[in-house]
């Protein structure tokens, strides 16, 4: 299936990078740690891992990630779990810098505090196009954020029981609130290589 | 699966998103702001920060939980905080 040649740059300023591509190289696609403006070249999408989005913002900023990613994220897909999915967001309700790229807003730590961190599986009929497996994702929450709205053309992957949005997908950029990374499960990363590879 | 909280997987997760980043030590609301706009990670709510206690002598103690609450609200990120070995009503409390 998909990954074939594919080339994937992760988000190394901080956060959860490694179990990425650790991902990634098990799917067998190359993985590439992105710290510099240059190491966007030639690659055919970007994952921006879980961490402290303030902590992504502070430091694209110091290091002039900002307009690269933007202008990487207008060609190639790009997928943010967690704090990633804040920095690819439009608006997080507070002062913080982001890549303003996909049209959600986001609440960040909207299930609370640490102690309110959780696990749970999720129904994401969109999987079913990587996989005949249809059985749940199960999700891990940690400190997580919510999608709480979401523009015009942006399609809904996955929702809490309540009714909450924590996947998304707007054209070639996937946002989740949860941590597939830290799962054995492949799916979201086969989704996101499949949604590469259409776009290469 | 029902939603579980407090598992082993969310807890070890937490110590995954803080990989490379830096925990600032913080004494007052102020400072944890300060932090937080350089970049930290998350930020430990000391009631005195090491050198001090180095330089003044005694001992590292709990924060007062009243400051620890003040700290809390005043950044996004996750914050920290330590008791005395031993003192399972501080623990309690935190």
């Amino acid at each position: 299936m998909a990954g074939k040649l594919l080339r994937i740059g992760v988000l190394a300023l901080q956060g959860d990078f490694a179990e990425h591509i650790a991902m990634l190289r098990r799917l067998g696609v190359e993985a590439v740690e992105v710290r510099l403006a240059e190491q966007l070249d030639g690659l055919d999408g970007l994952i921006m891992p879980g961490g402290e989005s303030t902590t992504f913002g502070k430091l694209a900023s110091d290091f002039g990630l900002i307009e690269p990613l933007r202008k990487f994220g207008l060609q190639k897909p790009i997928w943010g779990t967690c704090a990633g999915a804040i920095f690819l967001s439009k608006d997080a309700h507070r002062d913080q810098p982001l890549l303003k790229l996909m049209d959600i807003t986001v609440e960040r730590n909207a299930f609370g505090r640490q102690v309110a961190s959780f696990e749970v599986d999720l129904d994401v009929p969109a999987l079913k196009a990587v996989s005949d497996d249809d059985v749940p994702f199960h999700a891990i929450f940690i400190r997580a954020p919510l999608i709480d709205s979401v523009g015009e053309g942006v399609q809904v992957l996955a929702r809490l029981e309540d009714g909450r949005i924590v996947a998304a997908q707007q054209g070639h950029w996937l946002a989740t609130s949860f941590h597939p990374e830290l799962t054995g499960d492949p799916r979201f990363h086969q989704y996101f290589l499949r949604l590469t590879s259409a776009q290469k | 699966m029902e939603q579980q909280v407090a598992t082993f997987t969310v807890k070890k997760g937490l110590a995954q998103m803080l990989k490379g980043g830096v925990i600032m030590d913080v004494v007052t609301p102020e400072h944890a702001r300060i932090a937080e706009d350089a970049g930290a990670v998350a930020v430990m709510a000391l009631e005195r920060v090491p050198a001090d206690i180095r330089a003044h002598g005694g001992v590292a103690r709990m924060s007062d939980p009243e400051l620890i609450l003040k700290i809390m609200d005043a950044v996004s990120i996750p914050v920290m905080a330590k008791c005395r070995i031993g003192h399972f009503v501080e623990a309690q409390i935190l």
